[in-house]
């Protein structure tokens, strides 16, 4: 563990200096302009999280329709919104926004040295047009109106002929803000990791949850494209009477699910992929061990962000393609577990290899590596097609990807909840409940979605609405629903643990656990600034280098990389980290917010067909961007 | 492998490829047979005349080199680092081609995976 | 502590625009394999009763697009030595040029609904779309010229000069799109 040594008194100076020049506008005005990566990481974690109690309500409505045979607590076509928007919602609303704008923001610049972002207002303008969705989406639920065509939309279910409502509009409209969000985001990370690591941070020694990020946000540039064509395709034909999917007209249904699936896939990945970095961050520091085959683990992140791409026809296999189609596919599908693999060993062989302490942290993420390789078990399963081809479209399928998205997904974003909260607030939050909350999320998922392989198995068809009793599926229903209420209650002891720790927990040190990446390094909470000095690297787990940090410090009295004349942080090489540049930083704006919410009133004119005050807002739109731009970082001379 | 430490060049050039090539060549691979099928087995395939066991042979033969080039470019790098016959301070340049050669070997056998899959199954059966 | 590379990396800016070129060329790469789809899944191509486009003004008009790239790079090269009066000169006839491509753009365009429509067939329905598509971000790269010569009469700042050689990078990548949309169309005179 690496104490922050009491700074001596030059270096009071000028961490007052910095405290001043850092410092943003309190109270509510300053979170409408703030553009702190950390306060924008915040309000994420804050958001996402009531859209995850949301979607689990949703969640918990359907467990409580399907308990048992030919039940009628709600109707098929208010099922049909719940099952829609409780996937839209637990993918777009929650687990992506969590992981990369909660996570992603409050950790990448802190993990690199960097005291902010590269682009701190379009990382502010990120957030809020992601709220500006959520808005979106949840006001069609207020007006009975959500989606309703499932959270890939089928043609032509979805099409102006059988859906003429609004809903599909709120859908794709939505999730084209989302998307906007989402790739401005990840255009952030990229140029972030690229050119403001600190000096001497090369390729090698990254910190592996950037490597995770660094996937992620490739993979979001490159997916998006292809659902926002599907969306704007299907908007032209509801809207315009364009042919698309119609093959009256030589237009093609399955262009569609093509387009759909080229996105949807790589969008699981962008799912998990966080989720994978988190849990190689909490293993190193519990086990006292550097992960196993560091550049193999890192590899294989940015390997299965890739290969991602060229599964996508996986989820057609039933769809009447040709053989010589489908056989690319299921190939790309089998040889993707390698890299999954890879990580799999990797973490494995750090834990039996370190002496690992079970704290809530890790326990999440021994959950996880179980769950992983359950659902990656049945992954492969339906990688193969005769398999597939029989099991398509059951509960077969719901059990795979719930295995794999909330047991591998959101449990390392639990874990990583538990392991970062002592950074982020300044205390710790009660361990001994903390276990006994991991136990009980762990056998409620099981209890929920195990039993779902079977009843799929059995038949069981996706979203339906109920069942009748002859089918014999009653029991694993039940079992699943009362699994459902179980993880329920443990996800709200967990609220609980970390709500009330907030407010009452004992106070936390900078390095409570010993970690070996850069966050640790500085105050729990860190300060506005993150370092008081730029911290100069040499290796990936620089908070394992105790000469490193004691130059720093010598470095913070010296004054040098200190930049305490002006709101800047340092950029320097893409590959080898050496220092380039000392960059002036934008500082709060109101501009950000300003242009998502004229973004979000225009599309809503639109799904309610006011085109012309829409075209208004666009000008509006130009104008707002004008003028953030007319107000340009200012370098200290 | 002496040669190597005076052409930085070289050194960057055998890096990326090692990195960008296998990955590339799988992707025209994908991208370009998943378009052949199309081609043959649609309602254009008559006017288009596209055979699917002769294009996809030609890819994976093709893919398959650009794969395995680079491949070697990771395994001569990483010999080069490990004799010390590269510049490498950082140790950046035994970690990228490290992931090289990981990443050759996992292409390579996807590349051939697919490949005798395509060539083994009958051109349009659904 | 001295600055080891010395402003050796190009500058955030430029990589941002970067991702934002990664990310719409992967957006054209969508519309224009689709358009290769919809082509594969048709028995005649275009269908009949719709002529197939003719191959002049295309060519003609994105290789007029891919001239006006050169004083784009005029600009920015003015830019690296601070002159003010040449970068805004070579923005402006690059500009004159960009809008009146546009207009002859627009003018085909309309000339071509009047023959057929993207609601006639799924043809139309890609052939406008993808046509459409280029012309909205030919349309965005004059909104972002305008900023210039907004800006720019100011005086250079790093700031500007990242602007300008990311909008000149902007440029090319909208002429490089337009010669594979140009392709794309005219495939189906082949």
């Amino acid at each position: 563990m690496t104490a922050i040594q009491p700074p001596a008194p030059a270096a009071q100076e000028r961490i007052e200096r910095l405290d001043r020049i850092w410092a943003e506008r309190p109270g509510f005005t300053g979170w409408l302009t703030t553009t702190d990566h950390k306060r924008i990481g915040l309000m994420y974690v804050a958001a996402s999280l009531v859209f995850f109690a949301l979607g689990g309500a949703e969640a918990l409505i359907m467990r409580t329709q399907l308990a048992g045979p030919g039940r009628h607590v709600v109707g098929p076509s208010t099922y049909d919104q719940l099952l829609t928007m409780h996937g839209i919602t637990m993918i777009f609303l929650f687990v992506i926004p969590l992981s990369i704008g909660g996570f992603g923001n409050y950790l990448v610049p802190l993990m690199i040295g960097s005291r902010d972002m590269a682009f701190p207002r379009m990382n502010a303008l990120s957030f809020w047009l992601f709220l500006g969705s959520g808005i979106l989406l949840y006001a069609s639920l207020l007006l009975h109106e959500a989606p309703n065509a499932g959270w890939f939309n089928y043609v032509p279910l979805a099409s102006r002929r059988f859906d003429p409502g609004p809903n599909i509009d709120f859908y794709t409209l939505a999730l084209i803000l989302n998307g906007v969000s989402s790739t401005a985001a990840a255009a952030n990370f990229l140029v972030t990791i690229a050119k403001l690591r600190a000096p001497g941070m090369s390729l090698n020694r990254i910190p592996l949850f950037c490597f995770a990020i660094l996937a992620t946000s490739f993979s979001l540039v490159f997916a998006l494209p292809a659902l926002t064509a599907d969306l704007v395709f299907l908007e032209l034909d509801r809207k315009l009477g364009f042919h698309f999917f119609d093959a009256a007209r030589g237009g093609d249904p399955l262009l569609w699910q093509d387009l759909f699936w080229i996105f949807g896939h790589p969008e699981v990945y962008i799912i998990v992929l966080p989720a994978f970095g988190i849990a190689t961050s909490i293993i190193p520091t519990f086990t006292r061990r550097k992960m196993a085959a560091f550049p193999l683990v890192a590899l294989a992140e940015l390997l299965v962000a890739f290969i991602g791409f060229g599964v996508w026809v996986h989820h057609m296999f039933a769809t009447g393609l040709p053989q010589t189609t489908l056989i690319f596919f299921a190939a790309a599908s089998l040889i993707i577990v390698i890299p999954s693999g890879i990580q799999i060993f990797a973490w494995c062989m750090t834990l039996v290899d370190g002496t690992p302490e079970f704290k809530t942290p890790l326990l999440f993420i021994v959950g996880f590596i179980i769950f992983f390789v359950f659902g990656g078990l049945s992954g492969i399963t339906l990688a193969a097609v005769p398999f597939d081809q029989q099991v398509t479209d059951t509960y077969y399928v719901v059990a795979h990807f719930h295995y794999v998205i909330w047991g591998a997904a959101v449990f390392p974003v639990l874990g990583g909840l538990y392991y970062w909260f002592p950074k982020v607030t300044g205390r710790m939050y009660h361990e001994r409940l903390g276990q006994a909350t991991f136990w009980l999320i762990f056998a409620g998922t099981n209890i929920t979605f195990f039993p779902m392989h079977i009843s799929g198995m059995l038949g069981m068809p996706r979203r339906v609405w109920t069942y009748p009793a002859r089918m014999g599926w009653g029991p694993e229903n039940l079992a699943s629903t009362i699994g459902a209420f179980i993880l329920a209650s443990g996800l709200v002891l967990l609220a609980a643990n970390l709500v009330v720790s907030r407010f009452r927990g004992a106070p936390a040190s900078a390095d409570p656990f010993g970690g070996g990446t850069l966050e640790w390094s500085t105050s729990s909470p860190p300060p506005a600034y993150n370092f008081a000095v730029i911290p100069v690297v040499t290796s990936a787990y620089p908070c394992w280098d105790a000469d490193d940090r004691a130059a720093d410090a010598r470095r913070l009295a010296a004054g040098q990389l200190v930049l305490e004349h002006g709101h800047e942080t340092t950029t320097t090489t893409p590959v080898d980290g050496h220092l380039d540049d000392v960059l002036a930083m934008p500082a709060e704006s109101i501009w950000p917010v300003t242009l998502a919410a004229v973004c979000t009133v225009g599309l809503a004119l639109v799904i309610s067909s006011h085109y012309v005050t829409a075209l208004v807002s666009v000008a509006v739109a130009a104008a707002v961007l004008a003028a953030w731009h007319a107000v340009e970082p200012r370098s200290a001379a | 492998m002496v040669t190597l430490a005076r052409t930085p060049r070289l050194v960057s050039g055998l890096q990326w490829y090692a990195l960008l090539g296998p990955p590339l060549s799988w992707t025209v691979q994908l991208v370009l047979g998943y378009y052949t099928t199309q081609a043959a087995c649609g309602a254009a395939a008559s006017r288009l005349g596209v055979e699917v066991h002769t294009w996809n042979a030609v890819l994976t033969v093709a893919a398959l080199a650009v794969a395995a080039g680079g491949w070697a470019s990771a395994a001569a790098l990483h010999a080069a680092t490990g004799g010390g016959d590269v510049d490498d301070p950082l140790g950046r340049i035994r970690f990228l081609s490290t992931a090289g050669l990981a990443i050759g070997i996992i292409f390579v056998t996807l590349i051939l995976f697919t490949g005798a899959g395509v060539l083994a199954l009958p051109e349009c059966r659904r | 502590m001295s600055i080891l590379a010395g402003h050796r990396a190009r500058p955030n800016g430029w990589y941002g625009m970067v991702v934002l070129i990664a990310a719409e060329g992967a957006l054209f790469g969508t519309f224009i394999g689709t358009y290769v789809y919809l082509s594969f899944h048709a028995p005649a191509w275009p269908p009949d009763g719709i002529a197939a486009p003719s191959a002049t003004a295309p060519l003609v008009l994105s290789l007029v697009l891919v001239a006006s790239t050169v004083p784009m790079a005029l600009a920015v090269r003015a830019g690296r030595r601070d002159g003010v009066a040449a970068a805004i000169g070579w923005v402006a006839l690059a500009f004159v040029v960009q809008a009146v491509y546009l207009g002859f753009q627009i003018h085909l365009y309309v000339d071509d609904l009047a023959r057929f429509k993207p609601q006639t067939d799924a043809y139309g329905s890609i052939y406008f779309a993808l046509l459409g598509l280029h012309h909205v971000h030919v349309a965005a790269g004059l909104l972002l010229d305008l900023w210039l010569f907004l800006r720019l009469p100011r005086g250079f700042t790093p700031y500007r000069r990242t602007a300008l050689s990311a909008i000149a990078l902007y440029w090319y990548f909208v002429a490089v799109a337009g010669l594979a949309v140009t392709a794309t169309i005219l495939s189906a005179t082949w």
